[in-house]
């Protein structure tokens, strides 16, 4: 996911430096699958420039 | 003193010293003495014409209008000089003529100072255009901001003055008859004071609110569709290629790349860990459909059934 995201900042040059670069993967689970201890969301949030320097905020929810 | 020296062979050679001193000192050009030093000499001078009649006599009572060599010169001279005729000691006073620098040293010591002093004013001028520079961005950075904050209020006084406008008008309407021919006359009037208070929302926030303010700096480019649907198939493949048979992945949702303004891009995707064929949004789609055709199918030969 770290790598998406510099794929992102490099990708996406039109956006300022400041600007955020949010990258969210959702895990689905099936009804009879045990969740304990699982994230349900990946998030992944940098500016542009801190996420081509590889500078990610990740959170689990 | 003449006649001392004429007897005195050491104070003789001394004063031959001095005079030489002198003489290579009145080849200098004379220079007024600073206004500084020569206020915090002068009492000085005046206690020395004071002192004694020689030095009277020798000129040096006229403190503003001696020249700081020769006096210094002079002083020297009497001091070293001593009454009972014996040599001067000259550990304790060094003449100044011993100590002359060569015209190349001289002229080294002074391209040296004015290599210092230039280096020195190029540095603090450079520094002063740095300043200026930061200066200056900070003033356009500053007005920029006031500008945009005020075409936005701006932009909202209009909008807000035009459902006022719309607000009367339609509250006018509901009015009664003579209310309304009433309404009708003070539209005008009404106009012109939205019109008047309209100037009253676009003024000028202090700085310190539009520092503080959090406005964005520059608006963001759109981004071209095509590079966003580029990003997201190549997510798509990459997602999907890092499934093995040890480490199952199922794409659910496709990734889709969202450009929102003044904050940047969302990506977001829906992912399940584990393949299986009810996890399968597409599978269970189509047993959906298949279940309605096959329920509906079953009813319409139900149907059929019961009119045969």
């Amino acid at each position: 996911m770290k790598e998406m995201m510099r794929n992102m900042a490099a990708a996406f040059t039109q956006i300022p430096a400041g600007q955020q670069m949010v990258l969210v993967v959702r895990l689905w689970y099936g009804p009879w699958e045990d969740t304990t201890g699982m994230p349900a969301q990946v998030i992944m949030r940098a500016d542009r420039a801190s996420a081509a320097a590889g500078k990610v905020e990740t959170e689990e929810r | 003193m003449e006649a001392h020296v004429n007897h005195c062979p050491p104070c003789r050679e001394e004063l031959e010293r001095l005079q030489l001193t002198e003489a290579a000192l009145f080849s200098l050009r004379d220079e007024e003495i600073p206004q500084r030093i020569a206020f915090r000499q002068r009492p000085d001078f005046r206690a020395f014409a004071r002192a004694a009649l020689a030095q009277r006599l020798l000129g040096i009572h006229r403190a503003p209008g001696v020249r700081l060599r020769r006096h210094a010169l002079r002083v020297d001279f009497l001091f070293c000089c001593h009454p009972s005729g014996s040599a001067p000691d000259r550990t304790a006073v060094t003449p100044v003529a011993a100590v002359s620098p060569s015209p190349q040293e001289v002229q080294q010591q002074i391209q040296q100072a004015v290599a210092q002093a230039v280096a020195a004013v190029e540095a603090r001028q450079t520094a002063k255009n740095k300043e200026l520079v930061a200066y200056f961005e900070r003033q356009s950075d500053e007005t920029l901001r006031s500008v945009r904050w005020m075409a936005g209020e701006l932009d909202a006084n209009r909008k807000r003055a035009q459902v006022t406008r719309v607000l009367a008008r339609g509250a006018a309407r509901r009015k009664c008859p003579a209310v309304r021919k009433r309404g009708r006359q003070m539209k005008p009037g009404f106009a012109i004071l939205l019109l008047s208070l309209a100037p009253a929302w676009c003024q000028v926030k202090p700085a310190a609110v539009i520092a503080s303010s959090n406005l964005p700096a520059s608006k963001a480019a759109r981004i071209p569709l095509d590079a966003m649907k580029d990003l997201e198939r190549t997510f798509n493949y990459r997602l999907a290629s890092l499934a093995d048979v040890n480490e199952p992945m199922e794409l659910m949702g496709d990734f889709r790349a969202v450009q929102l303004d003044d904050y940047g891009v969302v990506v977001t995707s829906e992912v399940s860990l584990v393949v299986t064929p009810a996890s399968c949004r597409a599978g269970r789609r189509f047993r959906r459909n298949w279940r309605r055709e096959f329920t509906s199918s079953v009813w319409n030969a139900c149907r059929f059934s019961r009119r045969a």
